[in-house]
């Protein structure tokens, strides 16, 4: 199915004027900013351009004195207290990686947390603050904005800035730090989905220009 | 209270407000694309009727009204939220905030409080209802695909619940955001996507 001239010319005015209006709102004062990293593991992230794109970012965003927090995924073994597990969370078990020996499971070298970062429990939900200790981790850091990236761009990436929305986070996707299930489902979340529900989708660039390092 | 079914299931509608699924809604020159090759105002009363016919809770997640002079800019609106206040979408007391005569909920049916955002669960009372009905398994259908829908599914996955979306009683504002979030991430995230077809024959 296309869609009508008519609708795509009236969606692209009405996306462009409203983020045209709302793109002042996005600068990030390393102050009040964190950034979320999601599944930054060897077999989840596995696009090799994501990979060092994200370690560029995060060590912009540590320069800056950014808080980096780490979430991290883990399949939904029965202790996860998953019941009904999603074919996404399902896949984590039968394909075997994020296996609590599996090095697949262990963050990428290049992107491994540092002391002063936070790496929340792991959890087998949807969204990284369905981390059990999410709440107690971030209350009293005062982060106001979170940037978001990592993996799986299609599946705990979009749950994760969902959440960080609902929360009442002015919420930033980093594009070019993501990878996703397939191509075209990391490319149709990041360019269709995530402009509806985000205040920002920008590349690491433009990201890294818009930041304010904390004096 | 209504008996719940053995099978735990409960019918979740999102926003079926005028502004969204009726001929002179302000949403509807765009939604209407999709909706119309979906079937999905047949299909919406299809699944209401059938659950009701079969004493499935029905129950009404509804997106927060407008209210003009009610203060409700956020510190950091997001783009959605900016155009629904400038519109504005969903204004009490008119009739694109009301439900579409139709698909409204009737005596016996549960109307959750209003959701802020797009989950459903945010800030409101529906998943103490759903889980006060001894609900496990929510099929869910409404607008829009990609936000609402999509983020109130998402969020059930994440508190426990089943999820079936029902892939013809949901639309968007255009094919492109239909597809993305139907055919990419949902079939992942949630544990079934189905025709309401195949609702209506599993409760027949």
């Amino acid at each position: 199915m296309t869609d009508s001239i008519f609708n795509r010319l009236a969606n692209r005015a009405i996306r462009g004027f409203a983020a045209a209006a709302l793109r002042k709102q996005l600068t990030y004062d390393a102050s009040d900013t964190a950034l979320l990293i999601v599944g930054a593991q060897r077999d989840l992230l596995d696009d090799a351009a994501a990979v060092s794109t994200l370690a560029r970012l995060i060590s912009t965003a540590r320069a800056a004195g950014v808080k980096v927090i780490y979430a991290v995924s883990a399949p939904p073994t029965p202790e996860s207290g998953i019941r009904f597990p999603t074919p996404s969370q399902q896949a984590l078990l039968t394909k075997g990686p994020l296996g609590a020996s599996s090095a697949g499971a262990e963050f990428h070298p290049e992107l491994a947390p540092r002391p002063g970062d936070i790496v929340l429990e792991p959890r087998a939900g949807l969204s990284a603050f369905a981390s059990t200790d999410v709440d107690l981790r971030l209350s009293g850091l005062g982060i106001a904005r979170i940037v978001v990236a990592g993996s799986r761009t299609d599946i705990e990436l979009d749950s994760t800035a969902r959440d960080a929305v609902e929360r009442g986070f002015q919420t930033t996707v980093v594009s070019d730090c993501c990878a996703g299930t397939t191509r075209e489902n990391h490319h149709a979340t990041i360019s269709t989905t995530l402009p509806r529900i985000v205040h920002g989708v920008l590349t690491m660039d433009d990201f890294a220009a818009r930041l304010t390092h904390n004096s | 209270m209504r008996p719940v079914p053995p099978s735990g299931t409960a019918l979740v509608v999102i926003d079926p407000y005028n502004d969204f699924t009726s001929r002179l809604g302000k949403g509807w020159p765009l939604i209407r694309e999709v909706a119309n090759d979906v079937k999905l105002i047949d299909h919406l009363k299809q699944a209401i009727a059938a659950a009701r016919m079969r004493d499935i809770p029905i129950v009404y997640a509804p997106h927060i009204r407008y209210r003009r002079g009610q203060d409700q800019s956020e510190r950091f609106p997001t783009p959605t939220q900016y155009l629904v206040r400038l519109i504005p979408f969903f204004a009490e007391g008119r009739r694109g905030g009301r439900f579409r005569t139709d698909l409204a909920p009737q005596p016996g049916d549960f109307v959750a409080s209003e959701h802020p955002i797009s989950s459903g669960f945010t800030d409101t009372n529906l998943d103490e209802y759903l889980r006060s009905i001894g609900a496990t398994h929510l099929v869910m259908c409404g607008l829009l695909t990609n936000t609402c829908i999509k983020s109130t599914a998402r969020a059930a996955v994440d508190l426990g619940y089943k999820v079936t979306v029902l892939e013809d009683a949901v639309a968007a504002w255009s094919h492109t955001d239909h597809a993305a979030a139907l055919s990419g991430s949902l079939p992942q995230v949630v544990h079934e996507v189905i025709p309401t077809e195949s609702f209506l024959k599993a409760i027949r």
